[in-house]
């Protein structure tokens, strides 16, 4: 059911697979993290080149957002953020992603360490986060995205 | 295919003082009792939290949860429970609220802010925190599979 793939976004290289436990994925659990893969790296691109008809395919119309901050956006908050240029991706790195498939719902966490503008100021600091896909209509869209600011151990 | 409802409530109180919607998405009787069968789970998880009650949230918990804590830590169940046992995290008051409920049939997505005070590896901390808790209905029970808290600095 879970497992590990750590991944460079910028290399689009597979370290993984790492199991976390001793759990087995199944063959049609190995499609749908590659499938929910693919539509991340999707979006991280669109993030990046700020390709909102992307964007708003691949999330849907009841995406809720959590910033670091603590902030609630919905999909046209967060959409005018970042058509406003209050929020950049200056770079995209993605790693440790980590996917829990439960069917049509999958669970992803990572750790980002992009560089990113909000509202002005430079945020290097790396942030550990969750989104949630759904299939809906046979396409993988991320209802729910929260980002967490990773304190000095 | 979604309903969105923002449920204002007191924990204290277990009080509604919503529902309000979010969007203009109306919700309808099924989405409605699905709400109430996971904010009363919810309800059960926090004050199994609050008596630190390991039992109960094993039996919420899914096994393979994700939580991630204000510190953008990931942490495992059993870490999550051991935590909870030893007293390193010790909810000294905990009151929750601005539920907003997203149902996508059997995927809710609550989002929510709380209030608690509470005391992590011997440090007492207030600042109020927001989160995100998924809960999936596996096997005819909702489970908590998912979870993620950022302190909140920005109003």
């Amino acid at each position: 059911m879970q497992r590990i793939l750590l991944l460079s976004f910028l290399a689009f290289a597979l370290v993984g697979p790492a199991g976390t436990q001793e759990t087995a994925v199944s063959p049609a659990e190995t499609r749908i993290e590659k499938e929910v893969l693919k539509v991340e790296e999707e979006r991280d691109q669109a993030l990046q080149k700020l390709d909102l008809p992307t964007l708003d395919r691949l999330q849907a119309d009841g995406l809720v957002v959590v910033t670091t901050g603590g902030r609630v956006l919905d999909k046209a908050r967060y959409t005018e953020e970042l058509r406003s240029g209050g929020l950049k991706f200056l770079t995209l790195d993605v790693v440790d992603r980590r996917y829990h498939v439960y069917g049509d719902t999958v669970i992803v966490t990572g750790r980002a360490n992009s560089v990113l503008e909000y509202h002005g100021k430079i945020n290097r600091t790396p942030r550990r986060f969750t989104s949630v896909y759904i299939k809906l209509q046979g396409q993988w869209r991320l209802v729910a995205h929260q980002a967490t600011l990773i304190a000095e151990p | 295919m979604i309903t969105i409802r923002i449920l204002l409530l007191s924990f204290l109180t277990l009080g509604f003082v919503g529902p309000a919607r979010a969007q203009g998405t109306a919700g309808n009787q099924a989405d409605a009792e699905i709400e109430k069968e996971v904010l009363k789970v919810e309800h059960q998880k926090d004050e199994a939290l609050r008596n630190r009650d390991v039992a109960v949230l094993d039996q919420i918990y899914a096994d393979d949860l994700a939580f991630v804590n204000a510190r953008g830590k990931v942490i495992t169940k059993a870490e999550h429970l051991d935590e909870i046992r030893s007293g390193q995290i010790n909810y000294l008051s905990r009151e929750q609220e601005d539920y907003r409920v997203h149902v996508w049939g059997d995927t809710v997505v609550l989002t929510g802010r709380e209030k608690s005070v509470l005391e992590y590896h011997g440090k007492v901390t207030r600042l109020p925190r927001q989160f995100t808790t998924v809960y999936i209905k596996r096997n005819g029970k909702w489970r908590y599979v998912a979870h993620q808290v950022s302190p909140v600095v920005d109003q």
